[in-house]
């Protein structure tokens, strides 16, 4: 028997439809976006339903072969979503740059408090130790970006996390360079939701 | 933390090697600045030897580029309440001896900031022959747009007064910052002079426009350019008040 090409396109656009509801309902995908895709799959079934819409819309606008009708509203439609993603990435950009200043400034400002808490000394010993600390830090981190995946929702390691970032904390100050490799294998949480983060 | 009217902002990405000597050289020369190195994620020692030769050091935790760096620089001059906020490469081609004529400039010239050109006396460094040509013409397109003679736009050498400080601590180009800051101070209606300075070749580490970018940066200084001058004031993005 020969499948029904309107009925296959109308299942697929359906099953489009439930992806889609499934993705928002697990937060994988915000509403605000979501909202453009669901009405993108609104039209598709109702035009796998209903393919003589094309062919009429076709006719008021003038258009002979009703096909290109439909390739030139898809070409707008993806050209319209393309400039939506790059300016979203925009303003997002212009947030992690915001974002990474302040932390430094607060990171220094810190340092600044606890070197001049220390009595006796111009705290400029304290402040390589710490530096020195961090650098070691930050090369770790890079290292376990590059062994990471991400298999988990970035909601559910948030919590962890920050314990994480505390016991880091801790042990980076009592044992000097010693337990630096070990944090930095257990910071793979943080690392990796921040890897996480990109992929959106 | 603050003991000076005066702070120098040094961005540094992997510059261990020579970061020391560079930031001896502007304590030896100027020594009653402030000096703060921000370091822009570097996989060196870079922020371990700045805070050795003795700076205030703000490591950001990955790399922004010159520009975020450099905002840094002006957002920590704007938080501590300095007065002036001086911007010197971390690569040892500016000359800290030529900051006190920039500092003389703009305290008695009347502007808002003041921009170390190696052409005004074509003295010293003069850049490779074909980068003098992109300056040239981002130099002409500049005087044009402001109605005032620019030589060296591209110029990271830079001393600013209260108002660039606070402008720039709001808001600063990205990438490839230099020119484009320049229209977006004289769109705020700021004063900009430049001071005849002295440079000399990197000592250490590569200028961030490499080989393979001079096309795509004339083509995105020019853009930028052309379009900060059409910007209006309603649209500028700013973080904090």
């Amino acid at each position: 028997m020969k499948l029904d090409l309107y009925w296959l396109s109308f299942t697929l656009s359906a099953s489009y439809f439930i992806v889609l509801l499934y993705m928002i309902r697990s937060r994988k995908l915000r509403e605000q976006y979501a909202l453009l895709w669901l009405a993108l799959s609104a039209i598709m079934m109702t035009l796998s339903l209903f393919p003589s819409v094309i062919d009429r819309m076709a006719g008021w606008v003038g258009v002979d072969y009703a096909p290109s009708l439909l390739y030139l509203l898809g070409l707008v439609f993806v050209l319209f979503l393309l400039l939506h993603l790059t300016i979203a990435i925009s303003s997002l950009a212009r947030r992690v740059v915001s974002l990474t200043q302040t932390l430094a400034l607060l990171e220094r400002q810190k340092l600044g408090e606890s070197s001049a808490a220390a009595p006796g000394s111009c705290g400029g010993e304290e402040i390589h130790g710490k530096l020195r600390d961090y650098h070691d830090y930050a090369v770790s981190g890079y290292a376990c970006v590059e062994g990471a995946e991400d298999e988990e929702p970035n909601d559910e390691l948030a919590g962890d996390d920050s314990v994480e970032v505390e016991a880091a904390g801790v042990e980076g100050a009592g044992v000097e360079g010693a337990g630096l490799k070990g944090t930095g294998v257990s910071r793979n949480g943080g690392v990796r939701s921040v890897a996480g983060g990109w992929t959106l | 933390m603050r003991r000076s009217d005066l702070l120098i902002i040094v961005p540094a990405y992997n510059e261990a090697e020579g970061i020391r000597g560079v930031l001896t050289d502007i304590r030896r020369s100027i020594p009653d600045a402030d000096i703060v190195v921000v370091n822009d994620g570097s996989t060196d020692a870079t922020a371990f030897e700045a805070a050795a030769a003795g700076a205030a050091v703000i490591s950001l935790s990955c790399n922004l580029g010159i520009g975020g760096a450099v905002q840094t620089g002006y957002r920590y001059a704007a938080e501590q309440g300095y007065r002036y906020a001086a911007q010197m490469d971390g690569d040892g081609q500016h000359l800290p001896g030529e900051m006190g004529r920039m500092r003389l400039a703009l305290a008695h010239g009347g502007a808002d900031m003041v921009v170390g050109s190696r052409f005004l006396e074509r003295r010293g460094f003069q850049s490779s022959h074909a980068r003098r040509m992109g300056i040239a013409l981002l130099a002409g397109l500049l005087t044009r747009l402001l109605g005032r003679r620019v030589t060296d736009p591209t110029s990271g050498f830079r001393l600013c007064g209260p108002a660039a400080i606070a402008l720039f601590a709001s808001d600063y180009p990205t990438d490839y910052p230099e020119v484009e800051a320049l229209v977006q101070l004289d769109n705020e209606g700021l004063r900009c002079a430049e001071v005849p300075v002295v440079m000399r070749e990197r000592l250490t580490g590569k200028s961030s426009i490499s080989a393979f970018k001079p096309v795509y940066y004339m083509c995105k200084v020019t853009l930028a350019v052309l379009i900060a001058k059409t910007r209006k004031k309603k649209w500028s993005v700013r973080y904090e008040a």
